[in-house]
């Protein structure tokens, strides 16, 4: 009876480690983090940033987070890849509202852009991945 | 952009690793506005699409907040194209996820637990795979697109 408690509570230890919500699933949920430090730049103390960030540190090595109408350029130093992220569009008068990006034409680490801000943002700086 | 990628994934590592990424396959209507555009007349009634994310039920749905697609280009050094977006007011090919330099755009809007499994499995393939563009800033740059007037873009 003892044993059959021991293996029930490692059987639901064993679960609980592959559950992840909103991570991968199976097997990949169980193996180890990713060496790569990653910075989150969004809307702060949102579901959106809170969703996005529960599925980096599931999976990467460091993860950290900014305001995306704060950050600067250097924040992303000591990080290996950032993600630009911005949850809507906002439209003032006869304008498109995008947020402020400092990460600029010279700017050559690792970046990451999402949805439609993130096209804008990408054809601001004249990429072929800029907003159609 | 609706929340699918079109056509089958590419031979490519970003959809080999770290995570293996197995689209769930479905068969969508061609959206009638392919049709306008050169080749439109010629493509099937159905296309083979995989959802990346899933908020509504509907195929073909454009959730909020709003993805986004660029125009087709041609694959280079610098520039690649990984995967299309199936739109229904931009023409067929328009590219969902692409890279530029150093720069990675994932078009689709959704956030995580609104990812599909497999939506999910690319996206952080994607922030991986970027890794790889570090210091690689783009050499080639086009000419941002000029705004109607009504449709200018202000920054906060």
């Amino acid at each position: 009876m003892k044993k059959r408690g021991v293996f029930a509570t490692a059987l639901a230890t064993m679960a609980m480690s592959l559950w992840t919500p909103h991570g991968v699933e199976g097997a990949d949920a169980a193996r180890k983090k990713i060496s790569l430090r990653v910075l989150y730049v969004g809307d702060p103390a949102t579901e959106r940033e809170k969703d996005f960030v529960g599925l980096l540190e599931k999976h990467f090595a460091k993860v950290g987070k900014a305001d995306l109408g704060k950050v600067e350029a250097k924040d992303g130093d000591g990080f290996d890849v950032v993600i630009v992220d911005y949850s809507g569009l906002t439209i003032k008068g006869n304008a498109i509202v995008t947020p402020r990006i400092p990460f600029g034409r010279d700017y050559s680490r690792p970046i990451l852009t999402i949805a439609a801000a993130g096209a804008l943002v990408c054809d601001s700086l004249g990429l072929k991945t800029g907003y159609l | 952009m609706s929340e699918a990628a079109q056509g089958e994934l590419p031979k490519h590592e970003v959809f080999e690793g770290p995570f293996k990424v197995k689209p769930v396959y479905e068969w969508w209507e061609t959206p009638s506005n392919y049709r306008g555009y050169p080749g439109g007349e010629k493509l099937p009634d159905k296309l083979k699409v995989w959802r990346v994310q899933k908020t509504t039920d509907k195929p073909g749905e454009v959730p909020e907040p709003y993805g986004a697609v660029c125009r087709p280009f041609k694959n280079s050094p610098e520039a690649e194209a990984l995967v299309v977006g199936y739109n229904t007011f931009k023409m067929n090919g328009a590219v969902a996820v692409g890279r530029h330099g150093n720069f990675l755009q994932w078009g689709f809007s959704a956030s995580p637990s609104k990812m599909t499994d497999a939506g999910r499995k690319f996206f952080l393939n994607c922030v991986c795979y970027i890794k790889k563009s570090d210091g690689k800033a783009p050499v080639s740059r086009s000419k941002p697109i000029e705004w109607p007037a009504r449709w200018g873009v202000a920054h906060e």
